[in-house]
């Protein structure tokens, strides 16, 4: 038996057997399979996490401009006892029931219009509610995962410091956040119930 | 020319090299399909077992000079309070110094120890001469509360795969991926959209984003007190997120609907982080070490107990535990990118937590409605513009194969590991 075997052959058996290797190890977790880049709300580990097209800029998302349906804003606004207030926004104010005059005081600070929207505090003595109104959303981009079940008009949910409400009229976008006080428990402070209420009893203020 | 002379025996190696890396492959993949199927039947968002691999060392951050000086930290005694951790003492650990951190018989830091999951108490502060934390052995009780994100028991023998980290090296910053949570804290979301593109970053001295919770000092985290130096180093890791006990608090993506809304920033150094503890003892207005900016011009939209908003188009970005005895704002003020808002700090209301800045963005992502967005590509982006600094996924940083670590199963065994 010969055994003496050329240089070439050695050279094509370690090519095979990393040619192997390779293959063994696609089937590692942390390599990028198709299937996993297809839903990208799942925890991968690491190096697949990190295999993106766009590091670290990251991806940029579009600001766009809703339109407002100031119609059937003054048409509401007219069976309501309303505010009188000469602001002037670029989407119509809501309010809660309990505001008055003052709290759009400007001398108050608590009342703001911006280029988008407005925004409102009005204190409370268990919770403060900030109301942040706009017409200006962030058109996500492709690659970012978004919520697989259907948007709710009323979307309520806890936070840090207590809850916050969601929901869209007249074609902008509302945000009702119930900052609770003295660091209580935030279902001690404010329940789904009882934002729906006060929400429900929103007024128009003003008009463009 | 002479002839290449070999033997049959290394004709065959790599062929038997090939063999066995075909085998060590079905092994960690073994290993992979166990660990999943253990969090399947764990229930997915529960903690996994503590990982005694200690973490690789930490490399200093830009101004860090190295492992800073020891000293007391963590705020003195607090009421209740929600969703946060608080300060407290850590559990005792074997004397054994993580990477960066002081030696035995120095007077060590003191970490926070919240207590329930949603009302975390804080605890006094040890004796500064108490021996110094060291980092999780096999056997080390891990820290949990009551109604919190307590880790379960370990129930079985997992491997769990592990990146070797290189340092970060000048003029760069390391980070782990979008949604790379740490391990057993939750499960995160790979989103790579800059939600804020062009924001200025909001701590203005280093700052590092990690978990407060499942990090050293934190409630479900390893032996260690806040002002440790692991939690002062590369790379920042996600935890917007990150699970929280009870109610509902959604997010735009989070699979989970129990999450951190936001993202714990660090600010400053492990050195920095103990003087503010003194501080904080002596008097909570002193805290002022970290100074911290408005991300972008707008104006100041609320002020609340222990939050500050600033609102800007279609975004609400939202402050949380700044040094409210020290703010820069006023409700109403207009701002502009870079002008001061206040200081990092604890403040918690009438509670105090660790000292951080928790950052949100909430958004009116159309189609959707107003939401919270993950900041942490904002501000991956925005950290390395303001500094200079190149910043490096930890997956590009990491030149070598991963490995795969051993971890004790319940009886305290290790599991094997290729």
């Amino acid at each position: 038996m010969n055994l003496r075997t050329p240089a070439t052959a050695v050279l094509a058996a370690t090519c095979l057997a990393a040619t192997l290797s390779v293959a063994a190890c696609d089937r590692l977790p942390w390599a990028p399979k198709p299937s996993d880049e297809a839903q990208p709300q799942q925890t991968q580990p690491p190096a697949q996490a990190a295999s993106g097209p766009q590091r670290p800029e990251g991806t940029v998302p579009v600001e766009v401009e809703s339109e407002i349906d100031w119609p059937a804003a003054r048409q509401d606004a007219s069976g309501d006892a309303g505010i009188a207030v000469a602001v002037t926004s670029p989407i119509p104010i809501l309010a809660p029931s309990t505001a008055t005059a003052q709290s759009f005081d400007p001398a108050q600070k608590n009342f703001g219009v911006t280029a988008d929207g407005y925004y409102a505090k009005f204190p409370g003595p268990r919770f403060d509610m900030i109301v942040n109104g706009t017409k200006t959303g962030i058109l996500a981009p492709r690659s970012a995962p978004l919520p697989r079940e259907p948007v709710k008009d009323f979307s309520f949910n806890y936070s840090e410091t207590g809850a916050e409400v969601a929901f869209s009229r007249y074609g902008a976008s509302y945000l009702v956040t119930f900052e609770c006080k003295n660091n209580v428990a935030p279902e001690q402070c404010i329940t789904e119930d009882q934002a729906r209420a006060a929400i429900e009893e929103f007024i128009l203020v003003g008009s463009s | 020319m002479t002839p290449i002379k070999t033997r049959r025996p290394l004709t065959l190696a790599p062929i038997i090299i090939a063999a066995l890396a075909l085998s060590g492959c079905d092994v960690v993949q073994r290993e992979w399909e166990r660990i999943q199927n253990w969090r399947k039947e764990q229930g997915g968002d529960k903690p996994l077992p503590p990982q005694p691999t200690p973490a690789p060392a930490p490399a200093p951050g830009p101004g860090e000079t190295g492992p800073a000086a020891p000293g007391p930290a963590g705020p003195g005694p607090a009421a209740p309070g929600p969703a946060e951790p608080g300060p407290g003492d850590a559990q005792p650990a074997p004397p054994t110094p993580a990477p960066g951190e002081p030696a035995p018989g120095q007077p060590a830091p003191q970490p926070d120890q919240p207590q329930s999951g949603q009302l975390p108490v804080s605890q006094p502060d040890a004796p500064p001469d108490a021996p110094p934390p060291g980092p999780a052995g096999p056997g080390a009780p891990a820290p949990a509360g009551p109604g919190g994100p307590a880790p379960t028991p370990a129930p079985a023998p997992v491997a769990i795969p592990v990146e070797p980290v290189r340092p970060a090296r000048p003029g760069e910053f390391l980070y782990y991926a979008p949604g790379d949570l740490k391990p057993g804290s939750g499960t995160g979301v790979i989103d790579e959209t800059v939600y804020a593109p062009g924001i200025r970053f909001p701590v203005a001295t280093t700052a590092f984003i990690n978990s407060q919770v499942f990090g050293a000092g934190g409630m479900s985290g390893p032996p260690g007190g806040q002002c440790d130096g692991p939690n002062f180093s590369y790379p920042w890791r996600e935890n917007f997120c990150e699970q929280r006990a009870g109610r509902t608090r959604a997010t735009l993506n989070c699979p989970s609907k129990a999450v951190h809304q936001g993202v714990d920033i660090r600010g400053g150094t492990s050195s920095i982080c103990r003087a503010m503890a003194r501080a904080l003892k002596v008097d909570r207005t002193q805290v002022t070490q970290v100074e911290v900016i408005a991300v972008e011009d707008g104006v100041i939209s609320n002020v609340g107990t222990y939050t500050v908003e600033l609102r800007a188009g279609g975004r609400i970005y939202r402050y949380l535990h700044l040094n409210m005895a020290k703010l820069a704002v006023t409700q109403g003020q207009a701002v502009k990118a870079g002008d001061r808002v206040g200081y990092l700090s604890s403040d918690f209301g009438d509670a105090a937590t660790t000292f951080h800045l928790h950052f949100e963005i909430k958004a009116n992502i159309a189609g959707v409605g107003w939401t919270w967005v993950s900041p942490y590509m904002s501000l991956v982006q925005a950290y390395g513009r303001d500094r200079t600094l190149a910043a490096v996924r930890v997956a590009d940083a990491t030149p070598a194969a991963p490995v795969v670590a051993a971890v004790p199963d319940a009886s305290g065994g290790q599991a094997a590991a290729p």
